[in-house]
């Protein structure tokens, strides 16, 4: 029996529900993308302290293994559901389903979701976000864009991390951003932080406050 | 893998599965030999016990379920 089935096509689908689901709540979800050790969880915790007073925020965890992600995230002082993939390399929309049920967000919620750490898979599965956030540390090397076209072509805005590290590392930022230019082109958002020094926070809140106001396309 | 599994019953029911044909690109996010070293635990207690598992090499990220073969 012939079929000629997509597999994929059910995230595909779960993907489109969560984002119709969202847009019904009012909730911007923002999917975090980075290598393992990039800075994503630094981030959040540095601007779920910066957001919370303002707007709801809530945070989805994904890691193969342990809550420790998530407990860092409490200690930030927002609500926040872990998901634990076990031998999973990335999120999939039916995950993020179940998170939301599980977090229950308020009615303009940002809901930041912290993928597992990996530059390639997470670029594949749409879990119905409102954008993709590309997080690279000035330690992973300039050229980390072209080697993972992909993901940085699906990103709105980069997020540069442990800018304080950069001299330590030689790092180049200025052909890193060229890079990243040259495979997303100019509509790519760079934003350079140091969430040890606290710099850059504010700017990144400034984006994701105005991302998460902008209007829904119909 | 469960996705697969259902893919299958949800076409043939309860039927007796021989042999699955699945197709799986290179991007595809599925690599061959987790998928074969999965199926068979996955398919026990199931019509696809004992099925073979065929797996061809697509293009991108395709990931598809091609053919059933039913005893």
């Amino acid at each position: 029996m012939r079929l000629e089935r997509e597999l994929l096509a059910k995230n595909t689908r779960l993907a489109a529900d969560n984002r119709r689901a969202a847009a019904r709540d009012r909730l911007s979800i923002f999917n975090l993308i980075g290598s393992p050790g990039a800075g994503k969880t630094a981030i959040l915790e540095a601007l779920v302290r910066r957001l919370r007073g303002e707007i709801p925020v809530a945070v989805l965890e994904g890691d193969q293994a342990t809550d420790n992600d998530a407990r860092r995230i409490e200690g930030a002082g927002c609500p926040v559901v872990q998901i634990n993939t076990g031998t999973g390399c990335h999120l999939d929309a039916s995950m993020i389903e179940r998170g939301l049920a599980a977090l229950s967000p308020p009615r303009g919620s940002v809901v930041f979701v912290e993928n597992v750490g990996n530059l390639v898979c997470p670029a594949l599965f749409d879990l119905g976000e409102r954008a993709k956030i590309v997080v690279m540390s000035v330690t992973e090397g300039e050229d980390k864009p072209l080697k993972y076209p992909h993901v940085f072509r699906a990103a709105e805005v980069l997020v540069l991390t442990k800018t304080d590290l950069a001299a330590h590392v030689d790092f180049d930022e200025t052909r890193c951003l060229a890079h990243a230019r040259e495979i997303a082109g100019p509509a790519l958002d760079v934003l350079r932080t140091s969430a040890k020094r606290g710099e850059g926070i504010d700017e990144l809140a400034s984006w994701i406050r105005r991302r998460a106001t902008a209007e829904i396309p119909a | 893998m469960e996705d697969l599994i259902a893919a299958v019953t949800d076409e043939v029911g309860d039927a007796q599965v021989h042999a699955v044909r699945v197709v799986v690109g290179p991007r595809a996010c599925a690599s061959p030999a987790a998928l074969r070293f999965c199926f068979d635990v996955c398919a026990r207690g199931t019509p696809l016990e004992g099925a073979t598992l065929d797996i061809v090499e697509g293009v991108g990220e395709e990931l598809r379920l091609r053919e059933v073969e039913v005893t």
